[in-house]
């Protein structure tokens, strides 16, 4: 059974890898920086806001998921 | 005094639930008075339908419809097989008619409707005989998904969407209950079987697979993981099977031909477009994700709508539209249904509403969820605007002059005449009824393909397969694939070069550059037909005109 600690954090893991993966995309794709895009920067706060939820999960402890 | 005020309040509810009852059942008697419609349309209704058909045709002979895009007849299918599969045994009954598709897909809404009525009867329902959530939240559930515009204008369409839909409420339901002391081995097992069916049949199933085996994982790691690999393994055994058994064409047509241009604020566009016309329902779905993921424990509904958004996501691909949002209608139906149904018994049972009578919590509580979904209703208003029946209730409504395409003096560009039909989506293709002058139309169109001795090229199928030709091309296929690289065309531009095709039929010219070129230097208009709110174009050969020394007349339009 996975806690809602265990879900928080893999939440975090998970908003982490995607938000630097949408500004690595850019940042070395072409190796030049042409600014982050409209669905990039939607992508960012999704990212941005999945990291808040999963860290308040993380305070939820050993709760079932 | 006490005693008047209860018979007012229970008089009220009776009304009001009578009322909505009667409501909802009104978009079921539209819905199924559209399907009556489609199953008599001979032709296709939505550009695509002749396609899925010409697949279960294929599988009827023993034919793979995963082909070669570069050899004649240019044709390959872009999706999976499981509803061909389930239209061929109704072919050897009715033969070579859309209907039969048509009629797979619609009794696929109806067992979908069934499946959350039956799901938020067991899940949200009360024990006891008159509570709401026994009948009448479970009812407004499965016909509110009945209601869907969405819904209502795809279900009965010879297209796998619903039938997609179907496999993964089913799913959803069967994984439910994996926890089930006696059933539930049996219960985890037939969910995986409907999760491959799913699969199988739209690849968009994806999510709603992946909803499952989270919940699944959430609750019980090992199973989660047993269940997702064995699920896996055997998904892409037969994944890797087909492609063996159709050289590689299968891996081209169902994955690389579907990686298309995505245009972020179609996306956005649609999801406005969902929650506006899905308002209550979405938002008591979302509340229940909410109120599960930090106070209580998440479950396999919640978490297949929070996952079902995910399809949605990918509503911005070229080709996609808001079908893409069934699954999360059908989510976000039974998700909502049993968020209700669990409110209204806690708020039954509940300390702090004991300051209120006994004899009248009932029937406020029915007067609340009742105006609930009698507010809904009207923001998924559609509906024919004429007719003996329709056309009243359209003036009465005030929306017979608010029609899809226009009145004739306000015309969308991209149609010849007014449709008779108002949809809240605003603009839509479909949901509208067929006219006397489409059924004429069609004939004339098909009397131009059986004058012809060799295969047609035809952007859509049936009038090839009503001739008894072989369906040449499927043209949003070529396009992608041609947009991706992934095609070479000279072959099929030799033979329009060549003339082969004695008459091509146009609608929205979704073929690769260099094809509309070739026709473009090879063919001549010679008709344009009003059919079904669209314009046809129909062009013969430069031979066949000097052939038949035939004049121009200025291309009217019929």
């Amino acid at each position: 059974m996975v806690t809602k600690r265990q879900l928080g954090l893999f939440i975090v893991a998970l908003s982490v890898v995607g938000t630097l993966g949408i500004i690595a995309v850019d940042a070395l794709g072409a190796g030049q920086w042409g600014g982050l895009g409209p669905l990039q920067r939607l992508g960012i706060v999704g990212g941005v806001l999945a990291m808040v939820v999963g860290l308040a999960l993380t305070r939820l402890g050993d709760r079932p998921a | 005094m006490v005693a008047t005020h209860d018979r007012l309040l229970n008089c009220l509810a009776t009304l009001l639930v009578i009322l909505t009852v009667l409501i909802y059942l009104g978009y079921l008697v539209v819905y199924v008075a559209y399907a009556v419609e489609l199953f008599q349309w001979p032709f296709d209704y939505d550009q695509g339908e002749g396609f899925e058909l010409n697949d279960a045709i294929l599988y009827g002979r023993g034919e793979w419809p995963y082909r070669d895009n570069t050899a004649f007849p240019f044709y390959a299918s872009n999706y999976p097989p499981v509803f061909h599969l389930l239209i061929v045994p109704l072919q050897l009954i009715v033969g070579q008619q859309v209907v039969t598709g048509r009629l797979v897909s619609f009794v696929a809404t109806l067992i979908t409707a069934g499946t959350i009525f039956l799901v938020v009867r067991r899940k949200g329902g009360g024990a006891k005989r008159g509570r709401l959530g026994n009948w009448l939240i479970p009812l407004i559930s499965g016909l509110g998904f009945l209601a869907s515009n969405y819904v209502y204008q795809i279900g009965p369409l010879c297209r796998m969407h619903m039938t997609m839909v179907m496999f993964e409420t089913l799913a959803i339901a069967f994984i439910a209950e994996f926890e089930h002391p006696r059933r539930g081995g049996r219960n985890l097992l037939v969910g995986l079987a409907l999760l491959f069916l799913a699969g199988y049949t739209k690849q968009t199933a994806v999510f709603t697979v992946a909803a499952a085996i989270s919940y699944v994982f959430l609750r019980d790691m090992r199973k989660g993981l047993i269940a997702g690999v064995g699920l896996a393994l055997a998904a892409g055994s037969v994944f890797w099977l087909l492609n063996m058994a159709t050289d590689g064409q299968w891996w081209v047509n169902i994955i690389q031909a579907n990686v298309n241009e995505f245009d972020y604020r179609q996306t956005l566009f649609l999801f406005g477009q969902w929650f506006r016309l899905h308002t209550l329902f979405v938002v008591l779905a979302v509340g229940t994700f909410i109120y599960e993921l930090f106070w209580d424990r998440l479950s396999a509904y919640s978490l297949w709508f929070f996952l079902a958004l995910g399809v949605g996501a990918l509503s911005g691909k070229w080709g996609a539209g808001f079908g893409y949002f069934s699954t999360a209608v059908a989510a976000a139906c039974v998700t909502s249904g049993i968020a209700l149904g669990k409110l209204s018994k806690r708020a039954e049972t509940s300390s702090a509403l004991h300051l209120v009578p006994r004899e009248s919590l009932r029937p406020l509580l029915a007067i609340c969820v009742a105006l609930l979904y009698l507010v809904q209703a009207p923001r998924m208003l559609h509906m024919p605007t004429a007719g003996p029946v329709f056309g009243p209730l359209a003036r009465a409504l005030g929306v017979n002059d608010k029609l899809v395409y226009g009145t004739q003096e306000n015309l969308a560009p991209t149609h010849c005449v007014p449709v008779a039909y108002h949809d809240a989506m605003g603009y839509t293709q479909l949901g509208h009824f067929l006219t006397p002058e489409d059924f004429a139309a069609g004939k004339e169109i098909m009397s131009q393909v059986q004058a012809t001795a060799g295969p047609v090229l035809s952007e859509e199928a049936m009038f090839s397969i009503l001739a008894d030709k072989p369906v040449v091309t499927n043209p949003t296929q070529l396009l992608n694939l041609h947009k991706s690289g992934l095609l070479d065309t000279s072959t099929l531009v030799d033979y329009v070069e060549r003339q082969v095709f004695d008459l091509v039929i146009f609608r929205a010219q979704f073929y690769p550059a260099p094809v509309l070129e070739a026709i473009g230097q090879s063919y001549s208009p010679v008709d344009h037909v009003c059919m079904n709110g669209f314009t046809y174009h129909l062009l013969w050969p430069r031979r066949r005109l000097d052939q038949a020394s035939m004049s121009l007349q200025g291309g009217r339009l019929r």
